[in-house]
């Protein structure tokens, strides 16, 4: 039989080949692999044809711009208002040619009224109403699973010591956790003196691998205005998660970095990350060691965490490695039945590879949860808790059925529930994808093509599975919340900076999710604790957005990279 | 962007209330890639953003007029490509000058920095192509179907697919190894 043309091969690619020539492509090995070659040739033809645009003004400008060329039809065609135009009104921000079709419209008019009185009416009779305990425990239990998979095991420090004079100049200031890579670039900020505080260790997180091995305490020797001071260096869990742990925390963690003769003291000032720490801290910067594996080995480990992939056991933490007796997964799960079931996912995915397991079970007793702050009376939680209840009131009301508080309370407990559970998705797959650019094994030889797509296909699931994430946590922000509540209050146009490196944008990605994160919890669970981070006050919707963006260049440079 | 509120509110109005829906919908997945396809085409960005807000107020206005829209993408880029014809009509219909391949060899080339993979892309010979076999590359690359790159151009699927492998079968047959000397010959296409 005739192999199939590139024509034909295009056509089967986009589905629309007959049934009696796709026959041909399972029979045909050749052809099947001239329809890979074809797809990945189209793949970087199409990066290259997607790129982004010089002299692009942004789409919000001309979103305005259309936006108010749909008014103006809408104005001219005497429409009625749409709802959101309706929430715009109440709020006064209408334009005045449609707001004036709300003043000779009795049926935009009435419906005006109805959706004030509503918010009116329930916002007083919520004010005082605490959170139902459903609603608590379960953002304290998702609160705590999240917390689970911030927790990462003490790396050890290997610190070079011909870099300790460099390294020793730059403690005289406060440097924050290189965002990728493995040396820290965030600029340090000098002054005069140094302050070496006496600290303590980090907050445990709830869940703690029990095969975590105890680091090892090295000395350095800091140079400083008066001189050499030596210091015990401790590990420290990494930076971009302890602000996390320290908001859960009752008090702010402090770095462990203890002097062994105290040396001369400098107001340091914080960077945005510890803007909550109280005393100024020294940060010894860390070399993480990086394995190298051998192209086959490097393989055989992406190999294996694509199992991972397939079994949809990705979020667990648990990660495939290479041991001196060969391909292992080492980590923690939650529970024997979890233990067993992980084994038995990925004995069938090794199709008689030999394959080891160093799998360590959580205990239960040790899971913490945290109440949601249960003081609602006029805080930002507050008034969008008002709005959803308006919003499920009014889907009652138009179904005819009578209005309960307790069913409506159930309903927002749903969905709250819904839109953290999409923030889980996002954080894991955020996290792991930074695990993946930052803190993975590398081949010894480039250019492995195999490993590229496999490398490839990791990468691609995570960022698929976070574009999917944040699209649904802004579909349901924008299902059932006014705007005001969320939205993007960035008006000077604030862009994230362009690093042009995987790493340092996926750990920069992953710091805008764990912002989200801190946000949505202040907005839907009425969380009292608010911790500086970056600009204050960052919104869900500002920080969506720089998600969104930003995992455009992540998939811009990982097409280019791999 | 506007927020939409609820949206079990939203159903329950008018119709026409749900076309500013979908146009904001359609506005948000489909805008770059609009307005990418156009600009590869003009020398202007701003008559580009001028031909992609048109075909968005015309979708806009062909909802609320009742007109039933089954493939929206589609609908759209046909609208903005039958809007570029109309504009660019003094120009060859299947050749592209030298001013028109230089530019969009310098758009193809990106932006973004650090991509040093795409200069393996930049030796690709697009001036090879014709104006055709790029629209259909483009619109491929834009994530349209053969059968939606059919109606934008009002062509049939399997002649889509022959301008496609046609297209790809010219960039790889001759890649240049040095950009400098690609770029040299590429001052005068060759016909």
């Amino acid at each position: 039989m005739k192999h199939l043309t590139t024509e034909e091969l295009l056509l089967i690619a986009d589905g629309e080949l007959s049934t009696n020539r796709m026959g041909h492509l399972d029979e045909c090995v050749e052809c099947r692999e001239s329809l890979g070659a074809l797809q990945g040739e189209l793949t970087m033809i199409s990066s290259a044809l997607t790129a982004p645009v010089a002299g692009d003004t942004g789409t919000a400008k001309s979103w305005d711009r259309l936006e108010l060329a749909m008014s103006e039809i809408s104005e001219a065609q005497d429409l009625h208002l749409s709802p959101a135009e309706l929430l715009l009104l109440i709020d006064g921000e209408l334009a005045d040619g449609r707001a004036a079709h709300a003043q000779r419209c009795a049926g935009c008019g009435s419906a005006r009224a109805d959706v004030q009185h509503l918010l009116l009416s329930v916002e007083s009779d919520l004010r005082a109403m605490a959170p139902s305990e459903p609603l608590e425990r379960r953002v304290a239990a998702e609160q705590a699973l999240k917390l689970h998979l911030y927790a990462s095991q003490p790396k050890v420090i290997a610190f070079p010591s011909r870099l300790a004079a460099r390294y020793a100049a730059a403690a005289a200031a406060l440097i924050s956790v290189a965002s990728g890579g493995w040396l820290w670039n965030q600029a340090p900020t000098v002054n005069e003196t140094v302050a070496v505080a006496e600290a303590r260790p980090a907050v445990a997180p709830a869940f703690v691998s029990t095969r975590v091995a105890e680091p090892e305490v090295e000395s350095v020797s800091l140079e400083t205005p008066a001189g050499l001071a030596e210091v015990a260096a401790q590990p420290l869990l990494p930076v971009r998660f302890e602000f996390v742990n320290a908001r859960l925390a009752a008090e702010p963690t402090r770095l462990a970095v203890t002097a062994a003769e105290p040396a001369l003291s400098v107001e340091a000032s914080a960077p945005a990350m510890f803007a909550f720490a109280s005393v100024p801290t020294v940060t010894l910067p860390l070399t993480e060691t990086i394995e190298v594996l051998e192209s086959d080995a490097y393989l055989a480990v992406l190999e294996a965490r694509q199992w991972q992939l397939d079994a949809d056991l990705w979020r667990e933490d648990v990660r495939a490695v290479w041991t001196d007796a060969g391909l292992a997964f080492a980590g923690s799960l939650e529970s024997n039945g979890a233990r067993e079931m992980f084994i038995a996912a990925m004995e069938r995915r090794s199709a008689g590879r030999e394959v080891s397991f160093d799998l360590a079970v959580r205990d239960a007793a040790d899971v913490t949860t945290r109440s949601v702050d249960a003081d609602h009376a006029g805080t930002v939680g507050g008034l969008v808790r008002t709005a959803l209840m308006e919003h499920y009131r009014d889907a009652a009301r138009r179904s005819f059925q009578p209005v309960e508080i307790s069913a409506l309370e159930s309903e927002i407990a749903r969905y709250v529930s819904e839109v953290f559970r999409n923030q889980n998705d996002l954080v894991g797959h955020a996290y792991q994808l930074d695990q993946l650019l930052n803190h993975s094994p590398v081949s010894d030889a480039a250019g492995n093509a195999a490993a590229n797509r496999a490398m490839a296909d990791l990468i691609r699931f995570h960022i698929d599975g976070i574009n999917r994430s944040e699209a649904r946590i802004y579909d349901h922000l924008s299902e059932a919340l006014p705007r005001r509540y969320w939205r993007d209050r960035s008006d000077n146009g604030y862009s994230p900076a362009n690093s042009g490196d995987l790493g340092a944008e996926s750990s920069a990605l992953l710091d805008d999710v764990l912002g989200l994160e801190r946000t949505l919890s202040a907005v839907l669970a009425g969380s009292q604790q608010t911790v500086a981070f970056g600009e204050a006050g960052t919104s869900s919707g500002e920080l969506l957005r720089r998600i969104h963006d930003r995992l455009s260049r992540i998939r811009q440079l990982s097409r280019a990279a791999l | 962007m506007l927020g939409r509120g609820s949206r079990l509110v939203l159903n329950s109005f008018e119709p026409e209330h749900s076309a500013a829906r979908e146009t904001e919908d359609l506005f948000a997945e489909n805008r770059d890639s609009l307005v990418r396809y156009l600009r590869h085409h003009l020398s202007d960005f701003a008559v580009a953003e001028d031909i992609a807000q048109e075909s968005f107020i015309r979708f806009f206005q062909a909802r609320t007029q009742g007109e039933d829209v089954s493939q929206p993408r589609a609908w759209l880029f046909r609208v903005a490509h039958n809007l570029l014809v109309d504009f660019g009509r003094k120009k060859k219909p299947d050749l592209l000058d030298s001013e028109g391949w230089q530019r969009i060899e310098r758009q193809i080339g990106g932006t973004t920095d650090g991509m040093e993979a795409r200069a393996e892309v930049l030796r690709l010979p697009w001036h090879k192509l014709t104006r055709l076999e790029l629209q259909c590359l483009q619109l491929r690359s834009e994530g349209l179907k053969f059968r939606e790159v059919s109606e934008v151009l009002d062509i049939s699927i399997s002649t889509v697919a022959s301008y496609v492998a046609r297209a790809m079968k010219k960039l790889q047959e001759e890649r240049t190894t040095d950009v400098e000397a690609s770029d040299h010959g590429r001052t005068t296409p060759n016909r």
